[in-house]
């Protein structure tokens, strides 16, 4: 059951990074993708009709994560506090200034781009060193309550993931204006992606080797989950080169979970580790009866939402052009 | 220094500002959604230009509601892990489903509405400003669910040193749920009637020239602050025999005592506006009585006012415990050095005060612009559908 529930959880994790990532990206590179205000709203109009259903994947993971394994949450959260308010302040200011930039027609919008742009920053650097520490063991007291050690959050391979994430988040972002960015802009998104491929890579290969040497209690989950990763920039680098923008899409997004899925089955069934610790996907669970209440509302709200999030992609598969409706 | 009461207060600032921006999202929609049937019904095209004109101001509130309710989420385990360790098991299932349910159909829903403006076929999309309007109440239910089981840990016992489910359904029945969901969703309704009223008569006060625009939208919204605080009236006075049943001393407290007044003070204050504009009504003497338009702009803060009065009521009312009788608020704070919690508190704060002020002037300087003229030509790109 509680194998099931991980599972689910997985999928919303997975889905919030392999979505959001590209939100985050475009968040980024927005200063430097183009100068214009009509184009910068082209841009931002591009991720439009994607944003509001894309960040709320982490608000239904983080319910799920309540819901099926309260004893997990009291532990990570805590024991990471810094880097989730961090991670909290970044979301907030980028949340909020992607929706309140665009409101007024004729206003200044120079601090709600700057809101965009540090908030994305922000976001993805606290994203990459919070799973940067799950996948190392986070540094908490023996009997796996917060130990309070801020600095132990920032260790060297941490922070490698912090400044991983950035450029993957900004390789997954040009991806996507390739996609759906205003047809003229392609080119200038699919050089920014071919630039973006450098850092990522080089991200990748020291997180893997550094990763055989620093991790211990690994099972083999953490290498098909190197070689998923390794397939996936591939798949994406071959599909920038050939000229097929959406398989690089899809390629950069696989990527962009990978993180995610590397922290969650890395040391299966445990699901969270600590210099002298373990806690087991059995042991974090909730009771079963809450199982059985979960199993009643969360299939059914799951199914109604990629329907209805797949319908959004079809309607909106085309890059943003004149008679696109921007709003953000 | 000592992390719980910087602890509380950071949740108590966390939770108001989400209050004070979710009440007028709930109020609203539903006001949107009305005025958007009205139209698809064959109503005249004023009724289109209303909903995207309070379609609009709804959008802008809306983004906030969303922040300070993922930064609440996230607070439960940052700061207050004893609740998941000890109530878990029992507590976390309204949450996840509220997220779930709610939340994330809400949000996507409401993707779809933004996006669908003159794009998709009339019913379709009046199916999807109800569909946004259900799932916000649904979320509203399930989060008073989750706080009633806070006041009155029903259908659940404890074993082993935590709380187990019993019985899903008794969470549904809960004396604390009953008189306090219709009670809050009535005050959310006054708040979208007095917003929608108030906006209204500073217009009229302007001298505007759609007259008839804001006319129809001042009907609407007096009908629905007269609806809802029959509503909140009734049902605040329906939660006292309730209250006897599972917290019976909580009136009695100091700390109640001061807000507890001045809290049915303002229902009765806003009960008696709410029947004196329904009067009005005839004729329209409510749109030429320009003295009382003062009156009705100034009244915009009162029902957020009332409201974070009656949370503090209830929440204040349910010290020293968290889960009442069964966990102690001093017992389910997080092993975090203090240091933290406070910088965590005044950087949540700052960032929060200022998104607050700079949401809320925005969304006072779109209502004071007005609705686009009707004639306007869609221009290109289409920047926005609300």
């Amino acid at each position: 059951m509680a194998t099931f529930w991980w599972c689910v959880l997985g999928l919303l994790t997975c889905g919030y990074f392999a979505l959001a990532g590209y939100d985050y990206g475009v968040g980024m590179l927005l200063p430097g993708f183009e100068s214009g205000e009509r184009r910068r709203r082209q841009t931002l109009g591009a991720l439009g009709p994607f944003f509001l259903a894309n960040e709320v994947w982490l608000v239904a993971a983080v319910g799920l994560l309540f819901g099926a394994f309260p004893h997990l949450e009291e532990k990570v959260f805590a024991g990471a506090y810094v880097l989730v308010v961090t991670l909290l302040l970044g979301l907030t200011t980028f949340t909020a200034s992607m929706q309140l930039r665009s409101r007024r027609p004729d206003a200044r919008r120079g601090a709600w781009t700057a809101g965009i742009v540090g908030g994305a920053l922000v976001t993805a650097l606290s994203w990459g060193l919070f799973l940067g520490n799950l996948v190392l063991g986070l540094p908490l007291s023996p009997d796996g309550s917060p130990s309070g050690d801020v600095l132990a959050l920032f260790s060297p391979y941490a922070a490698l993931w912090g400044l991983g994430f950035v450029a993957l988040f900004c390789w997954q972002g040009a991806a996507f204006l390739a996609v759906r960015g205003p047809a003229e802009l392609t080119g200038r998104a699919v050089r920014l992606a071919r630039a973006f491929s450098a850092p990522v890579f080089t991200f990748l290969v020291i997180a893997t080797a550094w990763g055989v040497f620093a991790l211990d209690g690994v099972r083999g989950f953490g290498a098909a989950v190197a070689g998923v990763a390794f397939a996936a920039f591939a798949v994406a680098r071959l599909g920038l080169a050939a000229r097929r923008y959406r398989v690089a899409l899809v390629g950069s997004m696989v990527l962009s979970a990978c993180p995610a899925l590397l922290a969650g089955t890395l040391r299966f069934p445990a699901v969270l580790t600590a210099p002298g610790y373990a806690l087991t996907a059995g042991q974090a669970a909730t009771a079963p009866e809450t199982f059985a209440v979960l199993a009643w509302f969360a299939p059914p709200a799951l199914l109604v939402l990629l329907v209805v999030q797949w319908l959004t992609w079809r309607a909106h598969r085309r890059p943003v052009d004149q008679r696109s409706l921007l709003h953000f | 220094m000592n992390a719980l009461p910087v602890a509380r207060l950071q949740f108590a600032t966390t939770t108001s500002f989400h209050f004070l921006f979710v009440l007028l999202t709930l109020g609203l929609v539903t006001l949107v959604a009305v005025m958007q049937t009205r139209w698809t019904l064959g109503g005249k095209p004023e009724l289109l230009r209303m909903t995207r004109f309070w379609g609009r101001l709804y959008v802008i509130n809306y983004a906030l509601g969303i922040v300070t309710g993922i930064v609440m989420e996230f607070q439960f385990g940052l700061t207050w892990t004893g609740l998941s360790a000890f109530a878990g098991d029992v507590f976390g299932a309204p949450l996840a489903i509220e997220t779930l349910v709610a939340f994330f159909l809400e949000s996507t829903f409401l993707g779809l509405w933004i996006f669908g403006f003159g794009r998709l076929p009339r019913w379709l999309h009046l199916t999807l400003i109800w569909l946004v309007t259900l799932t916000a109440y649904a979320s509203a239910l399930f989060i008073m669910l989750a706080n009633s089981f806070l006041q009155n840990p029903v259908g659940s016992h404890v074993e082993g040193g935590t709380l187990r489910l019993d019985d899903f359904g008794a969470l549904f029945t809960n004396p604390a749920l009953v008189a306090s969901l219709p009670h809050v969703l009535g005050a959310a309704l006054v708040t979208g009637g007095f917003f929608v009223v108030g906006v209204s008569a500073w217009h009229f006060l302007k001298r505007t020239t759609e007259v008839e625009f804001f006319r129809r939208s001042m009907r609407l919204g007096v009908v629905a602050a007269l609806a809802g605080s029959i509503f909140v009236v009734n049902q605040g006075f329906a939660q006292f025999g309730e209250l006897k049943t599972y917290q019976p001393d909580k009136l009695g407290m100091s700390v109640v005592g001061a807000p507890l007044g001045a809290m049915i003070g303002l229902g009765f204050l806003m009960f008696l506006c709410s029947i004196a504009g329904t009067v009005l009504l005839i004729r329209n003497w409510v749109t030429r009585a320009r003295f009382l338009h003062y009156l009705m702009v100034a009244a915009i803060p009162l029902p957020f006012v009332a409201a974070i009065l009656g949370w503090l009521v209830r929440e204040l009312g349910r010290q020293p415990w968290l889960v009442w009788g069964k966990l102690r608020t001093a017992d389910a704070i997080a092993d975090v050095p203090a240091g933290q919690i406070l910088f965590s508190f005044i950087a949540f704060s700052l960032l929060f005060a200022a998104l607050a002020v700079a949401d809320w002037v925005l969304l006072a300087r779109v209502a004071k612009r007005g609705p686009d003229p009707a004639e306007a030509a869609a221009e290109l790109p289409v920047l926005s559908g609300v």
